[in-house]
């Protein structure tokens, strides 16, 4: 729903606590000596995106639908294991000083490039520099230049590309110097700007070496054999990968189907092998009759925007009022197809903190799964407004969207019913609705927010001050001093204590409306296994085979 | 029969008419002005009768409906979500019945077909793919691991069922619970309401322009034909994105983009007929006797060229209807909760598979609208042209 580099400072993310929740649980069950077994089908699979993706630069790209080909070509210097939990990747081993400033990796003797350079650990030197060159303008930037040392400054044209705190020690000793001890560094390590890229061929062609096979070269368990554009990306196997032997597919296919519900026909008649998304309404059919549905969680809250300058919403009374007045379990059942979990803070489940689920320890100032009439009642009769009576008619807006549509007007009718009062539903494009909302043209926005990495701070930053897309219409002081509490601290309780604040604070003075916790849907046939999707939306068939 | 009547010999059957000059000449058929001819003639039109008939209904049912109907068009029930028009009943025990939808849900129903209230399941097992109800003291299971669906009590029994129409709601309803009658007759509301605007835009505008570029001729001719064929070569699409962002989503905005464009094809036909009138006795005889140029243009110009205004406009009106629901189905038209046919097919389509109802009764609405006043212009045609009268 909502792309955007988050400026990530602090995150405190224990490795132990990593929860990656489990994609397939099929998948985990299945046995290594299972897996071992000869393959006697064809090792071929066809898996249906919805777009194309313009970027496939690890660099720079934050499309979502670049995601399945980053994952599967590229990998960082960790990797995930079926489990989720995070193992080495492209480096072997690592050393931390003592007070935790500098990393020092150790990169695979055979680790190498898919035409069969070796890597080093200028590679990585290169790769990272290049995310914070302020000239490429990487939108991932504000995900690694904080933490790097020098970082920064580097991206302002300060100091010199010497100065930042990266060093090849030898070609596969990576030296990596941090701004200060951060402990989440391991989970931010993860994301795809990580990633190494080739500097001969991104520097032949900077803005068009990811569009051509050829140039493609990466690093991970496979490559790209063609890239057939509207219609399809072929993978095949990277033999110079360091654990190719453990690969078993040996074509995949990211066929580009943009309507959904013709992927989904594709998918009942057999002719693809899976699809990364499902139309909405489909999901109660599909939970009864197909065994091939898979319902996973998702680290996003969905949540509308109020603007506090508008008439009415100025008051927090009538904003809680507006919120206890909708019966977010309905919501989940009806708009979300029961896929979703009822938002009653705005940090998912599954998000640990401190060795806590985040949520578990949110106060939600009242509001339950179900709608509270009366309480609403009465706050909008305190506000002034007895019965809905004299209420200024509010603007509801929302990007075209079938689903965003249902929800909006399941919305309207929830208010109208509960609170006897009319807003008006309002429908644009993406591009005209968001560029709206960032002029804080708006009284009530759908939005949403899906995190780059498993923390609570790429969610509550977006209400603060330093956020970059600031489109929320408020600047609270208490608010602020909580975040930056938070965000230069070190020790994880305080970090916890202060973010427990700012969202306890945020959901007291009702500042948006938080609706519900998103889930992905998706299908895939039985006979694939060892696939797994994680939480942040990262598709990996590294493994994975077909029976 | 090469020997005339007047080389027989009369025969005793036959006698001579003896009439008079005035006796043979007189008209013994009804004198008919054009209107009564026309209107005689229409009634014979079998096809052009059933589509003005269709035409009156739906305009009655479109004022009528919303305030017979019990159900409103924005009223949501999410527990009956989805319901289609023909219910399978299940006959639980001898006073209750239920209706099992698609989603596995149950809703209690009367014997008729009538909506009660929808039950919650006492256990949904999600693992063994089994349901656990209580009904008025009996428990069903629905056991949905073989398809089709399989519903039955604690001893395997399964239930007596029966097909009946949906009696709350006729037509069924859509993904919010709301009755999909009543929406249709509210979209042919907006429906009739675009064919209205399009006739109106095309009588006012397209007709006196039409009518003064013909009949000025010459260079005023030349610069407003050009006018028309900028105006036509412009996608009427792209008028109303750009109308729209300025004016926001809506009705308005559809309503502005038509009648500002929608009535250039009317000014080319009138133009045509105007340009073949003019040169005309009658014409050059008012401009004789100095009758002004806008009264021989309303008062002789225009009554002539009557008859391909009114097929002109009737065969415009259809097509009108069409654009809106195709700009609403693209998203460029209604606001929510309001709904035109465009947006209740464009709604239907999610899910198309398991509900194809929804998509039906709005798409069968259009198609008899089209059916309606295609066959109308049609008629109008053949009963308007003196040449094809018998």
């Amino acid at each position: 729903m909502r792309k955007r580099a988050t400026v990530a400072v602090v995150l405190l993310l224990c490795l132990s606590f990593s929860l990656f929740a489990m994609g397939n649980q099929e998948a985990s069950d299945s046995a290594p000596a299972e897996a071992e077994a000869v393959p006697s089908v064809e090792q071929k699979i066809t898996f249906v995106v919805n777009n194309e993706a313009e970027d496939m630069d690890p660099t720079t790209s934050q499309e979502t639908f670049a995601l399945p080909v980053i994952n599967n070509c590229f990998m960082g210097l960790f990797t995930t294991d079926d489990e989720g939990a995070q193992v080495p990747g492209l480096a072997e081993s690592f050393e931390v000083n003592a007070d935790g400033t500098i990393y020092t990796f150790k990169i695979r003797e055979n680790a190498k490039w898919s035409d069969g350079k070796d890597l080093t650990a200028d590679d990585f030197v290169y790769s990272w520099l290049r995310v914070m060159d302020s000239s490429v303008a990487s939108q991932s930037a504000g995900m690694m230049k904080p933490y790097i040392k020098n970082g920064s400054k580097f991206w302002d044209g300060e100091v010199t590309a010497e100065e930042v705190g990266l060093k090849a020690l030898d070609s596969k000793t990576f030296e990596v110097t941090l701004e200060a001890a951060a402990p989440q560094i391991m989970q931010v390590f993860n994301i795809r700007c990580f990633y190494p890229v080739r500097q001969d061929v991104v520097e032949a062609n900077p803005d068009a070496w990811h569009r051509d096979p050829a140039t493609y070269i990466c690093n991970g368990p496979f490559k790209v054999k063609e890239m057939n554009f509207g219609e399809s990306v072929v993978l095949i196997p990277n033999e110079y990968f360091w654990n190719a032997d453990e690969v078993k597919l040996e074509e995949i296919t990211f066929r580009t189907i943009p309507e959904q519900t013709t992927a989904l026909t594709a998918m009942e008649t057999g002719d693809v092998d899976g699809i990364y998304d499902v139309p909405g309404a489909e999901i109660p059919r599909l939970r009864i009759e197909s065994d091939e549905l898979y319902i996973l969680p998702s680290c996003g809250t969905t949540y509308y925007l109020l603007n506090n300058y508008s008439e009415g919403l100025d008051d927090v009374r009538v904003r809680m009022a507006l919120s206890l007045a909708l019966d977010r379990t309905e919501i989940v059942d009806v708009i979300a197809q029961g896929i979703g979990v009822p938002a009653l803070g705005l940090i998912p489940p599954g998000v640990y903190l401190d060795g806590k689920d985040f949520r578990d320890e949110t106060d939600f100032a009242g509001v339950t799964g179900v709608a509270q009439i009366e309480e609403a009642q009465k706050l909008l009769a305190a506000a002034g407004y007895p019965n809905g009576e004299g209420f200024p008619e509010l603007r509801l807006g929302y990007y075209t969207n079938p689903s965003v549509k249902k929800l909006v007007e399941v919305m309207q009718q929830m208010w109208k019913k509960n609170l006897n009062i009319d807003v008006m539903i309002e429908n644009a494009d993406w591009q005209v609705f968001f560029a709206d909302v960032q002029n804080h043209d708006y009284d009530i926005a759908a939005m949403g927010n899906g995190a780059d990495y498993s923390h609570p701070s790429p969610f509550l930053e977006t209400f603060g001050a330093d956020d970059p897309v600031h489109f929320v219409t408020w600047d609270n002081t208490e608010y602020n001093t909580y975040m930056e509490a938070a965000l230069t601290s070190t020790d994880e309780k305080t970090i916890a204590e202060n973010l427990h604040k700012a969202e306890n604070l945020l959901l007291e003075e009702s500042r948006m409306l938080n609706l519900y916790h998103r889930g992905f849907t998706m299908m895939m046939g039985d006979h694939v296994k060892n696939w797994r999707r994680d939480v942040l939306n990262m598709i990996f068939f590294h493994y994975a085979y077909v029976e | 029969m090469n020997d005339t009547i007047s080389d027989r010999k009369p025969s005793l059957d036959f006698t001579p008419v003896r009439a008079s000059r005035e006796e043979s000449e007189a008209v013994t058929t009804p004198s008919l002005t054009y209107s009564q001819d026309v209107w005689r003639r229409f009634k014979k039109h079998k096809s052009a009768m059933a589509g003005s008939i269709v035409i009156i209904l739906l305009i009655f049912t479109a004022v009528l409906g919303p305030i017979v109907s019990s159900h409103t068009y924005y009223e949501q029930e999410l527990d009956y979500a989805n319901i289609p028009p023909l219910l399978e009943i299940y006959k639980i025990s001898e006073d209750s019945y239920i209706y099992l939808h698609k989603h596995l849900k149950v809703i209690r129903v009367t014997p008729e077909g009538r909506l009660i209230e929808r039950v919650k399941p006492l256990k949904d097992d999600f693992l063994k793919k089994t349901m656990l109800y209580e009904i008025n003291g009996v428990e069903i299971i629905i056991d949905y691991n073989e398809l089709p669906v399989v519903m039955h009590d604690t001893q395997g029994q399964q239930f007596e069922m029966t097909k009946k129409m949906n009696k709350s709601y006729l037509l069924g309803t859509d993904a919010l619970g709301r009755d999909l009658l009543i929406r249709v007759i509210y979209g042919a509301r907006i429906s009739l309401l675009i064919a209205l605007i399009a006739t109106l835009a095309n009588f006012i505008i397209g007709v006196i322009y039409g009518g003064i570029s013909g009949f000025a001729g010459g260079r005023a001719d030349m610069i407003m034909m050009r006018i028309v064929d900028i105006i036509s070569a412009i996608p009427l699409t792209l008028y109303v994105i750009l109308i729209m962002v300025i004016l926001g989503a809506g009705l308005q905005s559809i309503i502005i983009a038509l009648s500002s464009v929608y009535w250039v094809g009317m000014a080319r036909i009138v133009r045509g007929q105007v340009l073949a009138l003019k040169e005309q006795e009658f014409i050059l005889a008012a401009k004789t006797i100095g009758v002004s140029t806008f009264r021989i243009l309303l008062k002789h110009l225009l009554p002539n060229a009557l008859g391909v205004i009114v097929i002109t406009a009737t065969m415009l009106i259809p097509s009108a209807i069409f654009l809106e629901a195709f700009l609403s189905f693209i998203g460029l038209g209604v606001s929510a909760p309001m709904a035109s046919w465009g947006t209740l097919c464009s709604d239907s389509l999610e899910a198309l598979r398991s509900f194809p109802y929804q998509l039906f009764v709005p798409a069968m609405a259009i198609c008899i609208t089209m059916f309606a006043f295609n066959f109308l212009g049609d008629g109008l045609r053949d009963v308007l042209d003196p040449k094809l009268r018998k």
